[in-house]
């Protein structure tokens, strides 16, 4: 059987797309490798805008996070107790399956371990793609493929589409551990938890999300540091459980259950999203944001983007790369793609050095100016231009903040 | 000549093509639980028990060597 459009992941960029080009009454097919309710190496914290925007029912999520919990490299401390809007944290397993079965209900089919190894290229055209599933390989014809298979993509690989530009990845590792929820209401409460510092990782961070009976723990920064550094991440983070002043009497207790990591695609990974016949979208195609590693807002923008121009595309029997890239480029919201284009430059004026996360963890400490601005940065509320155009007209926050916030 | 030595563990396995592969050693640098180890300019993956399937070795290794795979 020969589909209109093969996607290739079950994740939220696979999976909106699906459900897009689904509802326009195309066949579609997504292929998964593993299972739908697989578990991810996430943080799992979700913003407003994702919620409201997709419409996910509430039992998607594990708790509603009310505060924000900063942590500079010297320990100094800023909570920014409320959200403008919630920020919801899950556990990617149920968050995925829910957004899968959004898609099945609009008529979309989905294989699970079902691996794709290739695509197939006839005539300079991706027309199908060849996949292991349940242990035997098959080819899959498609008139349309759509690459949202996470990094490393296979789809972006073999079709030779990565840049190779140094920092677009980065790489992370993470700890589901188990902590009653009482000693998480003492410690943590509903905060999501920050620590900077190059002691526990350059450049990056590290996080601690409350769920379930579950904290979620990990750490990460890109894979360039973590190659020239020879970083081991487990040891990384080992060493931030039991030794970092602060955190380590919050995780004190709480058993590993298991570990998680995984690349992370980050905007300019790819050369370009399009060939022929296929487009690249998702965390595939470098969709989360420089700034605090939001990725699933990004993601499903770009499945969606992804899901419209396939639509429109089939309907036109053009799938050519020019089409394909002129729908996408229409598609895709310009503040989604000035956030992703913005992302590096605050995370290089602001994030980037110690002496930077300091700067900022005591001015949003100090200033309400500063907290107000950053908390709605990261819940999504405002996007990074007009946090950039706000820094701009406060040059008197900006000079403080350098001369005295230490 | 193809020269591809497999691991295998439960439910995953990895290959890695002896031709291919040069013995830099960013797979065995990156991953977090030491399933590589580089022994006279080769890689071998005697711990794969301890992998946990991210995928970054495959991602990273530059002469594309690794190959993942789910035994399903």
């Amino acid at each position: 059987m020969k589909y209109d459009a093969v996607i290739v992941g079950a994740g939220p960029a696979g999976s909106t797309a699906a459900k897009i080009v689904a509802e326009r009454g195309f066949s579609v097919l997504v292929l998964e490798k593993e299972t739908l309710n697989r578990e991810k190496p996430c943080g799992g914290a979700i913003t407003q805008r994702v919620v409201e925007y997709f419409k996910i029912p509430q039992k998607a999520f594990a708790r509603k996070s009310t505060g924000i919990f900063l942590c500079s490299p010297k320990n100094r401390i800023a909570v920014i107790e409320k959200h403008t809007k919630n920020i919801r944290l899950m556990m990617r397993s149920v968050f995925d399956k829910i957004l899968c079965e959004m898609a099945m209900d609009k008529g979309a089919r989905f294989f699970e371990k079902s691996l794709v190894q290739e695509p197939l290229i006839k005539d300079g055209e991706v027309v199908g793609v060849k996949a292991r599933i349940n242990g035997r390989t098959k080819t899959i014809e498609g008139r349309l493929m759509i690459g949202a298979d996470g990094t490393p993509s296979t789809m972006a690989s073999k079709l030779e589409l990565y840049s190779g530009k140094p920092k677009t990845l980065a790489y992370c590792f993470q700890y589901q551990m188990k902590l009653s929820n009482d000693l998480i209401e003492q410690r943590i409460g509903n905060n999501v938890e920050v620590y900077f510092g190059s002691e526990w990782i350059p450049f990056w961070y590290t996080w601690i999300i409350p769920k379930d009976n579950v904290v979620t723990v990990g750490t990460g920064t890109w894979i360039d540091v973590i190659l020239e550094r020879r970083i081991n991440l487990k040891r990384q983070l080992d060493y931030f459980i039991k030794k970092h002043p602060i955190a380590c009497r919050k995780l004190e207790g709480a058993k590993v259950m298991y570990s998680q990591a995984h690349l992370i695609g980050l905007p300019g990974v790819l050369r370009d999203n399009v060939v022929n016949g296929c487009l690249i979208a998702g965390d595939a195609s470098g969709t989360v944001s420089n700034v605090m590693g939001e990725g699933i807002w990004y993601s499903m923008k770009s499945g969606e983007a992804a899901g419209l121009s396939a639509a429109e595309t089939l309907e036109k029997d053009d799938v050519s790369a020019r089409t394909l890239r002129a729908r996408y480029d229409q598609n895709l919201d310009q503040t989604v793609k000035d956030d992703l284009r913005l992302a590096f430059k605050i995370r290089m004026r602001f994030l980037n050095t110690d002496a930077q996360q300091q700067r900022s963890v005591v001015s949003v400490a100090k200033d309400k100016w500063w907290a107000d601005l950053v908390v709605r940065t990261i819940d999504g509320t405002s996007s990074y231009k007009k946090f950039i155009r706000q820094t701009w007209s406060r040059p008197d926050k900006v000079l403080k903040t350098l001369l005295f916030h230490r | 000549m193809s020269n591809v030595k497999k691991w295998e563990e439960e439910d995953h396995w990895v290959e890695i093509d002896q031709n291919l592969c040069t013995g830099i050693g960013n797979c065995s640098d990156v991953c977090p639980v030491g399933v590589y180890e580089v022994i006279d300019k080769k890689v071998k993956a005697d711990n794969i028990d301890e992998c946990i399937m991210c995928g970054a070795c495959q991602g990273i290794c530059p002469n594309n060597a690794i190959l993942r795979h789910w035994a399903w």
